[in-house]
């Protein structure tokens, strides 16, 4: 009986799709891959085990390291619209604000400055603000009770989610440094008592291990 | 594909003398840059993972519209008081009366252990309510010099331990003498 021979095969395997497979996926995912904004202040938040992602359309207020406050409102259109509102409950009590101020106010992502000093600060752009924040210039918004623009942005803010949201329930976070003290967030909850908002997130970040 | 045949086609007009190279294969090995790509989505895959954050809630109560109703006091057998102070320290005692005041920390060791035991105690005295949590009511103190990780530190504990009822207070001035003194209170009540 004649030997059925077995032709020798190469053991090499094409690795050329597997590649373009791979390249495709790693595309994907660079280009889906949300970065960070850069932060004008930095932020190093405290762990927990919460799990809840943090909405999209949310106002943050951080206290930095030195107890400073400031305000981000994620959405652009809703930053016009908080602007109006605070005008008009502080009826130009911090002075008037000019229209270019009002245009520039939604490309700025973090107030970090009194509201008279807005005109200022709006023409900066992030690398800016970070500079300033690193030179001390920003001093964050006032929330002492003599000057309390805090309760007024809260306010506005209020206002402005009521027409969509409940009204008892703004879509508010507060973000602190886990090393700040907890004075500025103590009075930061008090504001916010008193403008009677109870509820709010406080965003923190996943615990890494698991004990 | 990536590979181009060239073991072919190479064979007419073979000249008489002329320099005849070495056929080298144009075959590439692909599968370190397979690993690269796969090591690179890893990397993007978990980093988009982990730069998320996240949000507990917190509810604070609300103000009574009439000051004149005074809330109905707590029975001191359900109250376990937590008091962070600066260093991460953090001071616990059962009950209202400021007596006896003693330090743990933040570890599960610490302050959980202190928490389940308290619970225990308050269950075997009050039961569960209707929902099956503890009646247990955590008193959160804060003095001036704890930071904001303490206060988050012990929120996240309330929801690992189920406790429900929890709020936050002032310290007052009884608790402060105790920590001063090491966590007897000196004067009487």
């Amino acid at each position: 009986m004649p030997k059925v021979k077995v032709p020798r095969q190469s053991t090499f395997v094409d690795m050329t799709a597997m590649c373009d497979v791979s390249f495709l996926l790693l595309t994907f995912f660079i280009l889906t891959a949300k970065f960070r904004p850069t932060e004008i202040v930095p932020i190093t938040t405290p762990t927990s085990r919460a799990e809840n992602a943090v909405a999209e359309d949310i106002v943050t207020f951080s206290i930095d390291k030195d107890g400073k406050a400031y305000m981000a409102i994620d959405k652009p259109e809703k930053r016009e619209q908080i602007l109006e509102k605070l005008i008009s409950i502080t009826q130009n009590k911090y002075g008037a604000i000019d229209d270019k101020t009002k245009k520039l106010f939604t490309k700025l992502d973090l107030v970090g400055v009194p509201i008279q000093m807005l005109p200022q600060v709006v023409t900066r752009n992030t690398d800016q603000l970070t500079k300033m924040r690193a030179d001390g210039q920003l001093s964050g918004i006032p929330m002492d009770s003599t000057n309390n623009q805090l309760g007024d942005w809260i306010m506005a803010v209020r206002y402005v989610y009521a027409e969509t949201e409940n009204l008892d329930n703004p879509p508010i976070a507060i973000k602190g440094d886990r090393t700040s003290n907890i004075k500025g967030v103590k009075r930061m909850i008090d504001v916010f008592k008193e403008k009677d908002v109870y509820k709010y997130k406080l965003i923190t970040s996943l615990e890494g291990k698991v004990d | 594909m990536a590979d181009i045949d060239t073991s072919s086609g190479g064979g007419h007009g073979k000249h008489k003398g002329g320099v005849r190279s070495k056929k080298l294969s144009t075959r590439v090995d692909l599968t370190p840059m397979v690993d690269l790509a796969f090591l690179l989505i890893s990397f993007f895959m978990l980093t988009t993972q982990l730069s998320k954050s996240v949000a507990m809630d917190l509810a604070m109560p609300k103000k009574p519209t009439d000051e004149t109703i005074k809330p109905e006091p707590v029975a001191g057998s359900k109250v376990l008081n937590l008091i962070a102070d600066k260093d991460d320290a953090l001071w616990y005692y059962p009950d209202v009366v400021v007596a006896g005041l003693k330090k743990t920390d933040y570890t599960p060791k610490g302050l959980r252990e202190i928490i389940l035991k308290r619970q225990a105690e308050v269950k075997a005295k009050w039961g569960l309510d209707d929902k099956g949590d503890s009646k247990m009511v955590v008193l959160i103190k804060l003095t001036d010099d704890a930071n904001y990780k303490n206060m988050v530190d012990i929120l996240d504990e309330m929801d690992i331990t189920k406790t429900k009822i929890y709020a936050i207070q002032d310290v007052n001035p009884l608790e402060l003498e105790a920590i001063k003194n090491g966590g007897n209170a000196s004067v009487s009540q």
